[in-house]
């Protein structure tokens, strides 16, 4: 599969991004590599910091390091000043939170700055509009010194190669060893950088566990009932037992991630499956039909929030004011149950992880999740500035019990942060001021760090062990399919609305395998072929 | 025994039980309208506590406390963003004025110079909208990248405005402007002095539209504001409350986001957002049929 960046190829993917390319003015750009080159790309060298010492130890599998307390001293990560100085650096990425204030009113921002060398001037877009606003700016020709591209952003390869720097001789192998910190993100968050035969970006490494089957603790505690069942029937039996509909408790709010849990149990695909070169799409799994019964049991039985099927964005609400019991969401959330609504609730709180188990008994999957957010391509500029670049985010990806990391999540002691014996707590200011979006830059890996609740550290450390255990992951994660970014997404909304309607009886089983039909003629098969080819050239 | 008697002459008055139907269904219908703005104020205005355990809905809140309005104006982002809004409807509002109405005018009057073809352009543009990445290219090349007038210009003249002004302008009598003349005045002369005092009630529908549209707009911003600071507040208004909405909670917690403000916060915001408009519109409100009516029936 070759890319070339051509008017015509742009124009006619439909896509903003796209147009935008072809008026700006990169006409006839350069040919492609092949994408063959993906094979011999030598992913950087991983070289884990180990300068904190902690009972909870990470794995090269993807178990993070917990941590009780933060080191009373913490490692200086720049022992010799600022790593960047010379010209400030333009960074766009896009947030999920409200934007803090700008350099002027924030004492983080400026500290950050001031311990880089340089001036980080943020152009953050809400996480709604970002690719809009990647396609206007790649379109208008002033590219910031550096942009997040999320998976959904067409064309990648050609753009990468016309616009942004190969940066493989900066990183690739033992080169990386020039950014420790960089060196220090796990292999398989670099492999989702890799086009045209290079390393085109840094990584957004997240937890390898992805997504955590969150339950109310306290709840089941109080209704003496099995938290870790060992088969779909005893699951069934924790919802129906956690279910009372009089007053308005209900076990599960949304029945899509149900659902995806039901998967993990049957062993299904994550996204994708690959077998000797060839892809299976989740949906298309022989377990599905298993799965859809299964749900609409659960369906019939009442354990699913009866607005479950019909809204977005309300779950954790649910699940903080009871009227859920189970909730399935990212890892990072597990902090927030405890900041946001264990402080404030109106009774016990307590919230803990469950794995898949087996269907039938015996050990279930998990899901892994993304191990790259999304890449942070570098506008292709002279050797020297690159270095720059590339000293500052190292400095971004600097890891926990760092001083650097200290300022970069906690923000400047007595303004932002309060210390507690070692531990940051976070002021009203801090909470408000370190909300600037450096984790959509590149970070660390995460750490598992709750210092208000330090127990619950050892709750998170044994769940990731367990998760990783029996992780699944996405063999697409990387790979790259100009017909899954341009109608992907699209189509699978629409087959999840009719797994939603089968779950709700209003549709038969057996009618989903017309469903999956239709989604292969229309798009399915052109993706399965895109993936499995792109597969390939990493071979 | 006086009886009650219709207002209506000839009609018969309504039954009583009938009359009672029709208060109980106004009365529901007023309810649909309060309760969703009674709900935002008192979730505004209520406590973590009674929020979380309400799931996000309050009617009436428990302990009041203006909690939520000071954890978003500490910080100064929000604050700022309501001036940048204030400052962006006022001055573009009155721009806007200043242009529809001149233009309108020009095109109101037969045989000024280029009439039909700058109406026709007018319509065009109705009807070919230019995207976003055309008026991108525009507003980068004029330089206006980060700067309040990228917010400003592109919207400053709205045709549908102008064709409204113009049909109620060529409904003022050609004997009102033929004696303006006669008395010495040239065209601002009778633009300001004979046409706008005769407009107003138009000219204030106009410029409601245009003042409510430049008060929602975030799209400019969020493709010409590079720099946050520089947020107007439906901009800032949507990272609190649109992004929670749209993408689902777990999908930012995927992506290792923080969670999103709490109910207060973003009942607070929608509530800062709402309350310049609604001051606004009850003093314009009376001339709104009044002006629509006259610029679409005349003409």
């Amino acid at each position: 599969m070759r890319h070339g960046l051509t008017r015509r190829s742009l124009l006619g993917s439909g896509l903003g991004l796209t147009a935008g390319l072809a008026l700006a003015g990169c006409g006839d750009g350069p040919q492609l590599p092949p994408a063959s080159l993906n094979s011999r790309v030598q992913l950087p060298d991983y070289i884990p910091f180990d300068g904190v010492p902690t009972t909870l130890p990470g794995t090269a599998a993807g178990v993070p390091s917990g941590y009780a307390h933060y080191p009373a001293e913490p490692v200086v990560a720049f022992p010799d000043g600022p790593p960047a100085r010379g010209d400030g650096i333009s960074v766009m990425t896009l947030i999920f939170n409200p934007v803090p204030p700008p350099p002027d009113r924030n004492t983080y921002w400026r500290a950050l700055n001031d311990s880089l060398g340089t001036d980080l001037d943020f152009e953050i877009v809400s996480v709604n509009d970002y690719a809009n606003k990647t396609a206007v700016v790649v379109a208008g020709g002033d590219l910031p010194d550096a942009m997040a591209i999320v998976p959904q952003t067409g064309q990648r390869p050609a753009m990468f190669h016309a616009l942004f720097e190969d940066l493989t001789e900066h990183l690739s192998g033992s080169a990386i060893r020039d950014y420790p910190n960089l060196a220090n993100i796990p292999t398989r968050s670099w492999a989702t950088t890799v086009y045209n035969g290079g390393i085109y970006g840094l990584p957004m490494p997240r937890a390898a566990a992805g997504s955590v089957m969150y339950y109310r603790a306290d709840r089941v505690a109080e209704l003496s009932l099995n938290p870790q069942p060992a088969n779909f029937a005893e699951f069934e039996e924790l919802c129906i037992g956690l279910t009372d509909r009089d007053q308005h408790r209900y076990a599960v709010g949304d029945p899509l991630t149900t659902f995806y849990f039901v998967l993990e149990m049957l062993g299904a695909p994550n996204k994708w499956r690959e077998e000797n070169g060839r892809f299976q799409w989740w949906l298309e799994d022989e377990t599905v039909g298993l799965a859809l019964e299964s749900m609409r049991r659960l369906n019939e039985a009442g354990v699913i929030h009866p607005d479950g099927f019909n809204v977005i964005g309300r779950f954790k609400d649910w699940f903080a004011s009871g009227q859920i019991a189970i909730n399935y969401d990212g890892n990072v959330a597990w902090n927030d149950y405890y900041r946001n609504y264990a402080a404030t609730a109106d009774g016990p709180f307590e919230v803990d992880g469950m794995i898949a188990p087996g269907y039938d008994g015996g050990t279930g999957t998990h899901w892994a999740g993304l191990s790259s957010f999304a890449t942070l391509v570098l506008k292709k500029a002279p050797r020297a500035r690159i270095r720059q670049l590339l000293r500052a985010f190292d400095a971004l990806a600097a890891p926990f019990g760092t001083d650097a990391y200290l300022l970069r999540k906690y923000g400047v002691r007595g303004v932002d942060h309060e210390l507690e014996g070692t531990d940051p707590i976070l002021t009203d200011t801090g909470a408000v001021e370190t909300t600037l979006p450096t984790l959509f830059v590149t970070d660390a890996p995460g750490a598992l760090y709750l210092p208000e609740w330090p127990d619950v550290v050892q709750r998170q450390h044994s769940f990731h062990q367990r998760a990783v255990d029996v992780l699944t992951p996405n063999p697409a994660e990387g790979l790259y399919s100009d017909t899954a970014v341009s109608r992907g997404d699209q189509l699978e909304l629409r087959v999840l609305d009719e797994v939603k309607a089968v779950m709700r009886g209003r549709a038969s089983v057996a009618s989903f395998d017309g469903v999956i039909a239709d989604w292969r003629r229309e798009a399915g098969d052109q993706i399965r072929a895109e993936f499995e080819e792109s597969w390939e050239s990493f071979q | 025994m006086n009886r009650p008697t219709s207002a209506v002459p000839g009609l018969a008055p309504a039954p009583p039980a009938w009359r009672v139907l029709k208060s109980l269904v106004l009365l529901a219908c007023c309810l649909l309208v309060i309760i969703p703005f009674l709900s935002v104020v008192s979730t505004s205005l209520a406590d973590a506590q009674q929020v979380n355990s309400t799931g996000g809905y309050v009617l009436w809140p428990d302990n009041p406390s203006l909690d939520a309005y000071r954890a978003i104006l500490n910080g100064g982002t929000v604050s700022r963003a309501m001036t940048v809004s204030v400052g962006v409807t006022l001055v573009g509002t009155l721009l806007s004025l200043a242009a529809t109405a001149s233009l309108a005018y020009g095109l109101s009057r037969p045989g000024s110079f280029g009439h039909r073809p700058v109406l026709l352009l007018l319509i065009l543009s109705m009807l070919f909208v230019p995207g976003v990445i055309p008026s991108y290219l525009l507003v980068k090349e004029l330089g206006l990248i980060n700067s309040y007038w990228a917010l400003i210009l592109p919207m400053m003249i709205n045709a549908f405005n102008v064709i409204v002004l113009r049909s109620f302008f060529m409904s003022v009598p050609r004997e009102l402007l033929d004696s303006a003349r006669i008395d010495g005045a040239g065209e601002l002369q009778t633009l300001w002095r004979v046409v706008i005092p005769l407009s107003k009630a138009s000219l204030a529908v106009v410029g409601l539209f245009y003042a409510v549209s430049y008060w929602n707009s975030f799209f400019q911003a969020m493709l010409y504001m590079n720099e946050s600071a520089k947020w107007p507040m439906q901009l800032v208004l949507r990272t609190y409350v649109v992004n929670n909405a749209t993408i689902g909670a777990g999908e930012a917690s995927a992506a290792g986001a923080a969670l999103p403000p709490s109910y207060a916060l973003q009942a607070a915001i929608l509530v800062l957002s709402v309350v310049p408009v609604a001051l606004i519109f009850p003093f314009l409100q009376r001339h709104m049929n009044k002006g629509v009516m006259l610029g679409a029936v005349k003409g």
